[in-house]
């Protein structure tokens, strides 16, 4: 039994270790599906090589959903910025009313010291959490979406404080509809040589792309990021 | 360049007459909640109504996305056919987006006027634009409603009209859509649920119009599938569509609007199940 939980212990703990970075953030929101709402996100960074770069997360909230990203990332330097392409796998559990969200999405990015943009599709697959696979009566595909996201930021990256903002359809943890935007405000500020302050506000209307644009909600993101290493 | 303003002017002063163009930012009519709010006064003054079904079996007739504007020729078709249809439930169902622009909304009420049957109706975004929620008020009075068909044998079918042509319900509203549900839940033969926002993006045939977050849209099918609803009645794609997912059914009717490829109305026959068919529209 000892040998077992330690085996737990170190099969959870082998994936943070082994990250370069990891972020722990409290998020607190209100939105017209869930009224006020808390919880926790985790986000782990992998540069793998100087051109391959990974990203995982996985953030959960109190009406009763729990949501999972992975992300792998090529990047070639550019005489001037970079080109990245983007792979992305999310899942989005929603125990509390019985049903899952599955999301696949590719992208081309391109980012500079000021600004990043970022294009590209995604299909959805929303689930029932008895469903029965065998069965089309138990999900729906949404074969093909547009996916994008446009960032500024107000200082170079290798600044030690920063502040920007931007709008897509798509967050670290959260992937929207295309035309249901999320517009973001974020900052981040190094405190010492490892660690960093994060926090990101994202504002969500809703009804905008059949000109009835009312509020749907917001979400404040806040935490550290820790880097291992030099 | 001038020439190019002009046109420009011309096209946005065209555009102004139909499309509310500062909705893109702020709609002009009141939030979710407020309409709620109002709503719900007036329900709780005149209380929810039922229709009583001579057979337990019976037909009922559903249209949307008429947009009337300076036009009803199908409205008119649509109206006569089902004043024709002297055996049919005493009430039809519109899902909504009844007129385009300004001051057509009085026109539309002219015209279904001449029908026997009793309409029920949920207003769309397009009846929201240029504040004319308060129009919607004065002639429909509510948009968060229920009524029953009462059956011969007894047996009731409950027919929930919910307000989304905002494309969210708002808290006021989503805890009231609970409220009913879950009491409703096992009381009657069919669970019916109408409201103009579809849930489902399953192509690009609503172009780059909006429908609901992807939260509210899990909320919602899993109260829907919980609760027993048989049928989600929705409009806003204009093309019909037939889902099913979580044991609900979801059908998008196709838009009876002039103009608009294969326009039609849906026949909806209420037995034991509930089948849809489309009636085409072919007015040469």
């Amino acid at each position: 039994m000892k040998n077992h939980l330690l085996l737990a212990l170190l099969l959870l703990a082998a994936p943070v270790l082994s990250a370069q970075e990891v972020s722990v953030q409290g998020v607190v929101g209100q939105n017209n599906a869930y009224g006020w709402f808390g919880g926790a996100a985790v986000g782990l960074h992998y540069p793998v090589t100087r051109a391959f770069e990974a990203d995982a997360g996985v953030e959960a909230t109190s009406p009763g959903v729990c949501s999972f990203t992975v992300t792998v990332r090529p990047v070639f330097t550019l005489p001037y910025g970079s080109l990245f392409l983007e792979g992305t796998f999310h899942s989005e559990v929603y125990a509390c009313y019985r049903n899952v969200l599955f999301v696949s999405a590719a992208s081309v990015g391109y980012r500079m010291p000021y600004l990043t943009a970022q294009l590209g599709v995604s299909t959805r697959i929303l689930g029932g959490l008895e469903k029965r696979w065998s069965s089309t009566d138990d999900y729906v595909v949404e074969p093909f979406d547009v996916l994008y996201r446009v960032a500024f930021q107000v200082r170079p990256p290798e600044s030690r404080w920063n502040l920007g903002g931007g709008v897509g359809n798509f967050t670290r943890f959260h992937y929207e509809r295309s035309m249901q935007p999320i517009f973001f405000l974020d900052g981040t500020a190094d405190v010492g040589h490892n660690l960093r302050v994060l926090a990101e506000l994202d504002l969500r209307p809703t009804g905008m792309y059949h000109l009835t644009a009312y509020w749907y909600g917001f979400s404040l993101y806040a935490g550290v990021a820790y880097r291992f290493g030099k | 360049m001038r020439k190019i303003c002009f046109i420009a002017g011309l096209i946005l002063l065209g555009a102004c007459n139909k499309y509310d163009i500062p909705g893109l930012f702020v709609a002009s009519s009141p939030s979710s909640d407020k309409r709620f709010e109002a709503s719900v006064a007036y329900n709780d003054a005149e209380g929810y109504p039922s229709v009583v079904i001579p057979t337990e079996d019976y037909t009922f007739y559903a249209a949307t996305d008429i947009h009337v504007y300076h036009s009803t020729r199908n409205l008119d078709k649509f109206i006569a056919d089902l004043s024709a249809d002297t055996g049919s439930a005493p009430f039809w169902i519109n899902l909504g987006d009844i007129v385009d622009g300004k001051d057509q909304m009085k026109v539309f009420d002219e015209h279904v006027k001449a029908a026997p049957q009793r309409m029920f109706g949920t207003p769309g975004n397009h009846d929201l634009y240029f504040g004319q929620w308060k129009q919607w008020q004065e002639l429909y009075h509510t948009s968060s409603y229920w009524f029953e068909a009462l059956l011969p044998s007894g047996a009731k079918d409950l027919y929930l009209c919910l307000d989304s042509a905002g494309s969210t319900l708002g808290h006021r509203q989503r805890a009231w859509a609970e409220e009913v549900l879950t009491a409703a839940r096992g009381e009657y033969r069919h669970i019916i649920v109408f409201t103009h926002t579809h849930f489902f993006r399953k192509d690009w045939s609503q172009e780059t119009t909006s429908n609901w977050s992807q939260e509210e849209t899990m909320a919602l099918t899993g109260l829907f599938s919980r609760c027993g609803v048989s049928m989600v009645l929705t409009g806003h794609d204009h093309f019909q569509e037939r889902t099913t997912y979580m044991g609900v059914q979801y059908a998008v009717l196709q838009s009876l609007k002039d103009g608009t490829p294969d326009p039609g109305y849906t026949r909806c026959e209420v037995g034991d199940q509930i089948t849809l068919t489309l009636v085409p529209i072919d007015i040469p």
